[in-house]
């Protein structure tokens, strides 16, 4: 009994050390950060030019899904388009024409992640069936019969990725890290769903990749997990636990499977993360209405977009090829594009009749894709 | 896993996050100025086509020679 006691105190006064420890440590950090914001964003943007008029135009609208579209994803041929939705359909759309090329059913609702393999010829798909699937596309087969399981979570599939080999002649250094972000789904009607299965989802997305022999795929769940699986034998090469629903944004290093970086600021759930096309910053969204930018090697939040006549949260994110203009999807059923720089807001979009939850521009960073409601 | 053990996990996170190099942020910014300005020619959100006929995704006109 005597040595039960000692040993609960023990583990007490560790528990207080180590919080001790923990708080001297996050006060370091915070001064450590706040020594070198030594400007401001929008000081240096100052001296430059501004932008010229923004002109955009709603080019072709691709009708078919019947539900909410969840997931829209661009193919490297920056022609075809893959779209997912609440009513269990993947479609493959030719933009240009707007033809739907595929369709799949899916054995479950909710599909909401999809994305298309960097060769073109194979997408990836999840939802509230907790499995990542593989179809590959031809002309000839139905896609549905060649279909690969890849990986399966505890719970729903909220995001998958290729890992794209190609993106490494683009990035200049060398380390491979993994940008996940945790998000706890809203109770709202849509989502009423989603949130009995469980309260926690993560967003994957990937930046560079592993020199890959063979594909592979990164997934985001509900279990709060992300996870790298091979595509050829569906093993899980890495998983990344650490998600603890908390408004945060986690780096991860895909080698490792640890975390290297994490990133706070935003005052509630986050959405969508993107990485800066150089890689060395990650714009992000949010329900609290509105996009941050971080930047990795400041480790620091160093832009805020918002206003106060935007009250409603942010769905999605993207920047343009070279990243000065920001994209955001909110649930007021305009995209709103931001100057990076300058932080103001330069356009709206309005082309939606309802929530817009997803957007993507092409890899030649012309045309911007958008879904909501019942139209991408 | 115990709290002593989660406590431990989140120090040495901690102690990670402290240790890491950081720069200051007027070069990170004066940098990401550098990167718009050598890829911004080639960002066509920002500056629009230079001759409307580029856009692939343009309504082709109403007459065509059959």
């Amino acid at each position: 009994m005597a040595t039960e006691e000692l040993r609960v105190d023990c583990d007490i006064d560790s528990i207080d050390a180590l919080s001790r420890e923990a708080e001297t440590l996050k006060a370091r950090l915070e001064q450590e950060r706040s020594q070198l914001n030594d400007v401001d964003l929008s000081e240096v943007a100052q001296r430059l030019d501004p932008l010229p008029p923004f002109i955009m135009k709603a080019r072709r609208i691709l009708k078919g899904h019947q539900g909410k579209v969840l997931c829209v994803g661009w193919s490297t041929d920056k022609r075809h388009v893959v779209s997912s939705s609440q009513d269990g359909k993947l479609l493959v759309w030719d933009a240009f024409t707007t033809n739907k090329e595929h369709a799949v059913t899916m054995p479950t609702t909710w599909v909401m992640a999809c994305a298309y393999g960097p060769s073109g010829t194979v997408v990836a798909c999840g939802g509230l069936d907790n499995k990542c699937t593989v179809y590959p596309l031809s002309l000839d087969e139905d896609p549905a019969t060649k279909k690969k399981l890849v990986g399966t979570h505890t719970s729903y599939l909220s995001c998958c990725k290729f890992t794209n080999s190609d993106q490494q002649k683009v990035s200049t250094n060398s380390d491979q890290q993994v940008r996940v972000c945790c998000r706890r789904s809203v109770p709202t009607q849509d989502q009423q769903k989603v949130s009995t299965n469980s309260d926690q989802q993560v967003r994957v997305c990937c930046r560079r990749s592993v020199p890959t022999q063979g594909q592979q795929i990164l997934t985001g769940s509900g279990d709060s997990t992300c996870c790298l699986w091979d595509v050829e034998s569906g093993h899980m090469m890495q998983c990344f636990h650490g998600h603890s629903c908390d408004k945060s944004i986690m780096v991860w290093d895909m080698r490792s499977g640890s975390c290297v970086q994490v990133f706070d600021g935003h005052e509630s759930d986050v959405n969508s993360v993107k990485f800066y096309p150089s890689g060395d910053a990650i714009a992000t969204a949010s329900d609290d209405a509105t996009c941050r930018l971080f930047d990795r090697r400041a480790d620091r939040e160093v832009g805020c977009y918002k206003k106060e006549s935007i009250i409603f949260g942010c769905n999605a994110v993207d920047l343009s090829l070279s990243g000065r203009l920001l994209f955001g999807g909110y649930n007021d059923y305009v995209v709103h594009i931001w100057d990076v720089l300058k932080g103001n807001r330069v356009a709206m979009l309005y082309s939606h009749e309802n929530r817009v939850s997803c957007l993507g521009i092409s890899p030649d960073g012309t045309p911007l894709c958008t879904g909501a409601g019942t139209t991408p | 896993m115990s709290s002593v053990a989660q406590q431990k996990k989140a120090v040495e996170q901690l102690r990670i996050e402290c240790n890491m190099q950081r720069k200051p942020v007027s070069e990170c910014v004066r940098d990401m100025v550098a990167y718009m300005e050598e890829h911004g020619s080639k960002d066509r959100l920002v500056l629009g086509f230079p001759n409307r006929k580029d856009n692939p995704y343009l309504e082709k006109s109403g007459c065509a020679i059959l």
